[in-house]
C-alpha cells in the first residue's frame, strides 16, 4: 500500500494557472501534473507561455509579470498568490531551478565554492557545507572537485558550469527540478550527457522533473508525459509516446513535422550534378592558431590543424563540429575575416592573397555570409530598405533609385517578406523575419558561394524549417554554392549533400551526408550522430 | 567561510594583475607625462621670448636679455628642449624664481594637502554618488527614484567655484559652522571638500544606476532568487558587487577632473595644496614652479588610474585571466 502511495506521489498540482502584464492576460489557465520519479515535459515555441509559467512555479516572475489566478500545489502545500516569506521559504525548500544559459546564471565575480555554500539551506555549518558541496559535485559527476571549486565560471566550460547549476538545484534537497531549456545554449554531445544526468538524478532521488524546451525531440527522449503549450493554453497533453505518435491538434501535429529529423528532403538541383566538376573554393592545408593567455601562463591553442578541403560549383557541404572545433575559424578565413597562418585559399581557382585589386572586389560580392544571430548581426538603426540598400548601390554603381528600389522588392519578394516591411527596423521584426532580411543582404550582392554560420539554431521550430526550405529553394533557384555550419545533424541532413566532421582543427570524416549518418566510420562521428535528440521520435 | 570552504589547493600569493599589464600601463602612464610637461614646455615658446612672461612689464631691454641668457633662453629650442628633460630626470630643476630654490620640494611639501582634501571629496562623492545611483535604480517611492538624482545632475551644471562661494556664503558666513577660508584640519577640510565632491556626484551615480540596472536584467540574479537568499546578501554580494567594476573605472577618470578641479577649489577656499600653489606660480610668472606642479599632477593622476585599474581587477576576476 505504501509503494504504491510513494509511487503516486503528487510533487507539483498546478490547477487554471493565469499569468498576466498589468491587465494583458498572457497564460490563461494552465493545468500540470508532477509526480514523484517521473518526467514531464513543457514544450512550445517562443512566446508560447511555457517558460513564463515555469517561473510562476518557482516564484521567479520579473517583477511586472504576476500570477492572476489558479492554484499551485507544492508537495501537498498548497501555495499563496502573493509571495509572502512562507511561500517562498517552502519553495526555496521544495524546487530546485535549472536555466537555460548556464555560464551567465552564476554569478561572474564569486567563486564556485561560495556560490554553493550560498545554494544551502540557510544557516548549514561550515564542517558540513564543505561536505555537502563535495557530495553534491559528485553527484553532477564533477570530478575535479578542488579545481571546481576554486574556479570563476568563466573559467569552467558551459557543460560543467550546467553541471554547477545543477548541483546548486539539488542543494535543498529538492522534491521538484524545473529545467528551463536545460541544454539549449550546449553542444550536441554535452546536451545528451546533462539530459542523461537528470534523468538518472530523478531515479536515483525521486525527483518530478519539470522539462521545458522548444525541441521536441529532446522531449521525446527524456519525458513520461507531455503537455505541448501554444499562445498561453496548453492545446494537448497525455503521455509523451502517444501524443507524439498520434497527435490530435493541430498544432502539435505543425511542431512534430516541423523537426529538422521530418522535413521532406528536396532533391538537389539537377544542375548541381553537372557543375560540380568545377572546384569554387579549394582550401589546402590550412592552419591557424591562437595564442591564449591562462591560468598557466600562455598557450597555444590549435583552431585548424591542416585542413583540405574542396567545395565544387553548386554543392551544398555541411560543416559539423563542436564549439572548439574550428569550424568558426574555417569560414572567416574563407570568407577574409581572418588570415591563416599557412596553406592557401583559393576561389575560383585565384589564390586569396594573388588576386589583383578588380579580382578582390569581385571575390567579396561571390563570396556572401549569413550569421548565426539575426538580432545582433542587422544595425538597430536601419530600416530594411537601407540594409538591402547599401550592398546594392556598393555593388553595381550607378544604378538609379527607381531601379534600387526595385531590386529591393524583388529581394523581399524572394525572402517571401511583405514589400511593406522595407520601412521596418529590425525591433518590428520577429527573429525569422530578421534572419530572412539578413539572407536577402547577402542575396544582393548575387554571391555564388553563401557561407550559412548556425543560420537557424536560434530560431523556433516551425521558422526554422521554414528558412531552411528557403535556403534549399534558393539553391535551386540561385545555383549557389553553400557552407553550412552547423551542430545539428539533422539540419544539415536536410540542406547538404556532403557533410565534413570537423574535431580539434581536423577533418576526421566526409563524404555523402546520408552515408556519413548512417554508417559513421569514426567514433567522434558515431557520437555525435548518437547524440542526436528525438531518437525515440 | 572562505577559510574551511577554500579548496586545498596550494594557496600561492597571486598579484591581482599580472605584472606585464602594470608594467605596462606604467610606461603608458610616463608617456602621459612626458605628453604633458612637453605641452607645457612647448606652450611657454609659443608667446614668444619666455623672460618677457618674467619680467615686470616695464623692465628695461638688457634686464630681458640678461634674463634671456642666464636662463639659457637664448639657446636652439631642441637644445633647451634636452636641457629640460635632463631636469626632469635628475630632479634638479632650475631655481624658482619666487623661492630661490628646487622648486621639487615645495611642490611635493603641498601634496599631502591636496590628497587629504582630494581623498576626501573623492570618498564624499563616491558614497553620496553611490547611494543617489542606488536609490535612483531600485526605491520603490518615485520620488527617491528621481529626486536626488535630479538634484545632482542640477548641481553639476553650476561651476565648482560658484558652487563653492555658495557654500561659504551659506555654511561659514551665515551659520558660520566652518571657516570661510584658509581654514586648516578638520573643520576647514569640510567645505571645499564637499564642493570637490559636488563636481562628480552626478556622474558616479549616474553609472552607478546604469550599471545597478544592467546587473538587475542579469540571468544569475534569478539564480541568486532561487536560492532564497535573503534580500540583504542578494543585494550586496550579487547585485551591487558586479555593478562596482563599471563604476571604479569611471571613479578614476572622475578624480582626474577632480585635481583639476582642486586647483579652483584650493584657491576659493585658500587650501594650501598643488592647485593653490600653482595657481600662485602662475600669477608670479615663476616658470620653473609651474611645469613641477604640471609634473606632479600629471603624475598623480597617473598613479590613481594604476590603482583603479588594479582595484578593478580586484573587484572584476574576469579582467584577471
Amino acid at each position: 500500500m505504501t509503494v504504491v502511495a510513494t509511487r503516486t506521489e503528487t510533487v507539483l498540482d498546478v490547477r487554471d494557472l493565469r499569468i498576466g502584464l498589468a491587465d494583458t492576460p498572457i497564460v490563461h489557465g494552465v493545468d500540470i501534473r508532477v509526480p514523484a520519479g517521473k518526467s514531464v515535459g513543457l514544450v512550445g515555441e517562443s512566446g508560447s507561455g511555457k517558460t513564463l509559467t515555469a517561473l510562476a512555479i518557482a516564484g521567479l516572475l520579473p517583477p511586472a509579470i504576476t500570477i492572476t489566478g489558479g492554484t499551485v500545489t507544492l508537495a501537498g502545500k498548497q501555495l499563496s498568490a502573493v509571495a509572502d516569506r512562507h511561500t517562498t521559504e517552502h519553495r526555496v525548500a521544495t524546487i530546485g531551478v535549472v536555466f537555460q544559459n548556464p555560464t551567465p546564471s552564476l554569478n561572474p565575480r564569486m567563486r564556485i565554492s561560495k556560490q554553493l555554500h550560498e545554494a544551502l539551506p540557510q544557516g548549514t555549518g561550515r564542517r558540513e557545507a564543505a561536505a555537502r558541496i563535495a557530495e553534491l559535485l559528485g553527484l553532477v559527476g564533477i570530478t575535479d572537485i578542488p579545481k571546481t571549486l576554486h574556479a570563476f565560471p568563466h573559467e569552467l566550460s558551459g557543460g560543467l558550469n550546467q553541471r554547477v547549476v545543477i548541483a546548486m538545484a539539488l542543494a535543498r534537497d529538492p522534491k521538484l527540478l524545473i529545467a528551463d531549456e536545460p541544454t539549449t545554449a550546449l553542444d550536441v554531445s554535452v546536451q545528451a550527457q546533462v539530459l542523461d544526468l537528470v534523468d538518472s538524478l530523478r531515479e536515483r532521488l525521486g525527483l518530478g522533473v519539470l522539462l521545458v524546451s522548444h525541441d521536441i525531440g529532446i522531449i521525446a527522449d527524456r519525458t513520461d508525459e507531455v503537455h505541448v503549450m501554444s499562445e498561453g493554453r496548453i492545446v494537448e497533453s497525455g503521455p509523451t509516446a502517444d501524443v507524439l505518435r498520434a497527435p490530435r491538434h493541430a498544432y502539435t501535429r505543425q511542431l512534430l513535422s516541423a523537426t529538422p529529423s521530418r522535413l521532406a528532403r528536396v532533391a538537389p538541383p539537377a544542375k548541381a550534378a553537372e557543375a560540380a566538376q568545377t572546384p569554387q573554393l579549394t582550401l589546402r592545408d590550412l592552419r591557424r592558431s591562437f595564442s591564449v593567455r591562462g591560468r598557466e601562463g600562455r598557450t597555444k591553442h590549435v583552431a585548424l590543424d591542416g585542413v583540405d578541403l574542396t567545395l565544387h560549383r553548386g554543392q551544398a557541404i555541411g560543416l559539423v563540429g563542436e564549439s572548439g572545433s574550428g569550424k568558426t575559424t574555417l569560414a572567416r578565413i574563407v570568407v577574409g575575416l581572418e588570415r591563416a597562418d599557412s596553406g592557401e585559399v583559393r576561389h575560383d581557382g585565384l589564390e586569396l592573397s594573388k588576386q589583383t585589386r578588380e579580382q578582390r572586389r569581385q571575390w567579396r560580392r561571390d563570396v556572401q555570409y549569413i550569421f548565426q544571430d539575426p538580432y545582433s548581426s542587422l544595425d538597430p538603426r536601419l530600416s530594411v530598405a537601407q540594409t538591402l540598400r547599401e550592398p546594392l548601390e556598393l555593388n553595381h554603381r550607378g544604378l538609379s533609385r527607381a531601379e534600387v528600389s526595385r531590386r529591393i522588392d524583388a529581394l523581399l519578394d524572394e525572402v517571401e517578406l511583405p514589400r511593406d516591411f522595407r520601412h521596418r527596423h529590425p525591433s518590428e521584426l520577429s527573429g525569422g523575419q530578421r534572419q530572412r532580411v539578413g539572407i536577402a543582404r547577402a542575396l544582393a550582392s548575387e554571391p555564388t558561394l553563401v557561407i550559412a554560420d548556425e543560420p537557424v539554431s536560434a530560431l523556433d521550430l516551425s521558422v526554422q524549417a521554414r528558412i531552411l526550405r528557403l535556403l534549399a529553394r534558393l539553391r535551386a533557384e540561385r545555383d549557389l554554392t553553400y557552407l553550412f555550419i552547423s551542430h545539428d545533424l539533422a539540419v544539415v541532413r536536410y540542406l547538404c549533400d556532403d557533410v565534413v566532421v570537423l574535431r580539434d582543427g581536423r577533418i576526421v570524416e566526409q563524404g555523402r551526408t546520408d552515408d556519413v549518418l548512417r554508417n559513421p566510420r569514426d567514433p567522434y562521428t558515431q557520437t555525435l550522430v548518437d547524440a542526436i535528440p528525438g531518437g525515440s521520435l | 567561510m572562505a577559510s574551511v570552504l577554500s579548496p586545498p589547493l596550494p594557496r600561492t600569493f597571486r598579484l591581482p594583475v599580472s605584472g606585464r599589464y602594470l608594467g605596462g600601463r606604467l610606461l603608458t602612464g610616463l608617456v602621459a607625462v612626458w605628453g604633458a610637461i612637453t605641452l607645457v614646455f612647448f606652450a611657454l615658446y609659443s608667446t614668444g621670448n619666455p623672460a618677457l612672461l618674467l619680467v615686470p612689464p616695464d623692465a628695461p631691454p638688457d634686464e630681458v636679455e640678461r634674463l634671456t641668457r642666464v636662463l639659457g633662453f637664448d639657446r636652439p629650442i631642441p637644445e633647451q628642449y634636452v636641457t629640460f628633460l635632463g631636469t626632469v630626470l635628475t630632479g634638479r630643476f632650475p631655481d624658482s624664481i619666487r623661492y630661490g630654490e628646487n622648486p621639487l620640494p615645495i611642490a611635493l611639501e603641498k601634496v599631502p594637502a591636496s590628497l587629504a582634501l582630494g581623498a576626501t571629496g573623492l570618498l564624499i562623492g563616491t558614497l553620496l554618488g553611490g547611494l543617489i545611483g542606488y536609490w535612483s535604480a531600485t526605491a520603490r517611492s518615485s520620488w527617491l527614484r528621481r529626486g536626488p538624482l535630479g538634484v545632482a545632475v542640477a548641481f553639476e551644471s553650476v561651476p565648482t567655484f560658484f558652487i563653492g562661494i555658495l557654500l561659504v556664503l551659506v555654511f561659514a558666513v551665515n551659520l558660520g559652522w566652518f571657516p570661510a577660508t584658509n581654514g586648516r584640519g578638520l573643520p576647514g577640510l569640510v567645505l571645499p571638500a564637499v564642493t570637490l565632491a559636488l563636481a562628480f556626484i552626478p556622474a558616479i551615480a549616474r553609472v552607478f544606476r546604469t550599471a545597478l540596472l544592467d546587473v538587475l536584467q542579469a540571468e544569475h540574479i534569478r539564480t541568486a532568487r532561487a536560492k532564497g537568499l535573503p534580500h540583504h546578501l542578494l543585494v550586496r554580494r550579487h547585485v551591487v558587487a558586479n555593478a562596482l567594476g563599471t563604476t571604479l573605472n569611471v571613479v578614476g577618470i572622475q578624480a582626474g577632473v577632480m585635481l583639476g578641479g582642486a586647483v579652483v577649489t584650493e584657491s576659493v577656499f585658500g587650501w594650501p595644496g598643488i592647485g593653490q600653489l600653482s595657481i600662485n606660480a602662475v600669477q608670479n610668472r615663476d616658470y620653473p614652479l609651474v611645469i613641477v606642479c604640471v609634473l606632479v599632477i600629471a603624475a598623480g593622476f597617473v598613479l590613481i588610474n594604476l590603482l583603479v585599474d588594479v582595484l578593478a581587477a580586484l573587484v572584476e576576476p574576469r579582467l584577471r585571466s
